[in-house]
């Protein structure tokens, strides 16, 4: 049985990158990543097949934001401003792609909550059958929505190569 | 473990994201362990006082009620521990599921949270209205020692009764307000998630 904080070194920036494309206030991305990790201790125990592990937790994680039910007092949207840097102050190669990550996210942030689902697990690598299972959908319905969202995403955030 | 770089330039992108502070992550994940951990043996604590306070009222037949009251708390205890133990494993259960079957049972859930929240709400002031009627149509009071002992004590059991039941409806509205949130926003997103199926 791995320990949980090998599986946390490995998968954290996954779950930290989901948690990011539905939780806009830096603060509210920790509770929700707390909430993913604190599922995924629940349910470790319960997996029967290791290879898994990697859609286990996405699946967990894309479930845990989707049924995120934000407080009415706190729906507050932050500037975008916030999250992306100026671009007169891009000096180097790493600024640049922090920039184009950060406009990918907000292009991310900005689908409708049908592509959305479908685009945060593709990120992660995911193919198109395993996105299907963990959405419970049809795999030709998750082709649809993916085409779209990449296109809403290469449309509204420009193409990346 | 090695795996082949992405294929797409907007997966290869969305991986190079900065990597966060695991090390934070596993001390909040312990301490919240430890939070839980505590509020499990405070509950404990709660509802073992509880459970001995009302033994020893119905020994001293403070209470006449012959031990009956004892006995339906501590098998209501029992049942509301293997009832929650069973709802922590659906609720484990379920995170893997689909989204869309998640949704389903998250909304089936609220919403029976719903209808316990307002049996909290509307349904404990009626029942203890009820219980006082039947209580007082059937003669059933303190017996004449029990009084004797202090009235003062009297007051504050019924002080205490009311402060309880206050609380009750209290939690009962907060509770149902959440609920309804829940159910309102969880129905639009099975709505938007289901969208052109």
């Amino acid at each position: 049985m791995v320990k949980l904080e090998e599986i946390v070194e490995v998968h954290a920036a996954m779950v930290r990158r989901i948690a990011t494309i539905y939780e806009r206030h830096p603060d509210r991305v920790d509770d929700l990543v707390q909430d993913v990790w604190i599922a995924v201790w629940k349910a470790l125990p319960r997996l029967n097949d290791q290879a898994t592990l990697k859609s286990y937790i996405a699946r967990i994680a894309q479930n845990i934001c989707v049924t995120h039910v934000r407080r009415a007092l706190v729906r507050q949207t932050q500037p975008l401003t916030e999250t992306l840097p100026d671009p007169a102050t891009a000096p180097d190669e790493a600024m640049a792609r922090a920039m184009r990550l950060a406009r990918l996210i907000e292009a991310v942030r900005g689908l409708p909550e049908n592509l959305k689902a479908v685009a945060s697990l593709y990120l992660e690598d995911m193919p198109v059958k395993d996105i299907a299972m963990a959405l419970g959908i049809s795999e030709t319905n998750a082709s649809v929505r993916l085409h779209r969202a990449k296109s809403a995403i290469r449309l509204s955030f420009g193409d990346p190569s | 473990m090695t795996s082949l770089p992405p294929h797409d330039p907007l997966v290869a992108l969305w991986q190079t994201a900065p990597k966060p502070d695991t090390h934070r992550l596993l001390l909040d994940l312990q301490r919240l362990n430890r939070l839980h951990q505590r509020l499990n043996r405070i509950m404990f604590a709660i509802l073992t006082g509880v459970s001995l306070l009302l033994i020893f009222e119905e020994a001293t037949v403070r209470v006449p009620t012959h031990g009956a009251l004892s006995v339906i708390w501590i098998l209501s205890l029992i049942l509301g521990a293997l009832w929650r133990r069973r709802a922590q494993c659906n609720r484990s259960d379920a995170l893997a599921l689909d989204t869309v079957s998640l949704l389903k049972f998250m909304i089936a859930r609220a919403k029976s949270d719903l209808l316990i929240a307002r049996c909290l709400y509307a349904g404990v002031p009626c029942g203890a209205g009820c219980g006082f009627l039947v209580m007082h149509l059937a003669g059933i009071r303190p017996s004449p020692p029990a009084l004797a002992v202090s009235a003062q004590l009297h007051l504050i059991q019924t002080g205490a009764g009311i402060a309880t039941l206050i609380a009750m409806i209290v939690a009962g509205v907060i509770l149902a307000r959440s609920r309804q949130l829940q159910v309102r926003e969880l129905s639009e997103k099975l709505r938007l998630i289901q969208a052109d199926l």
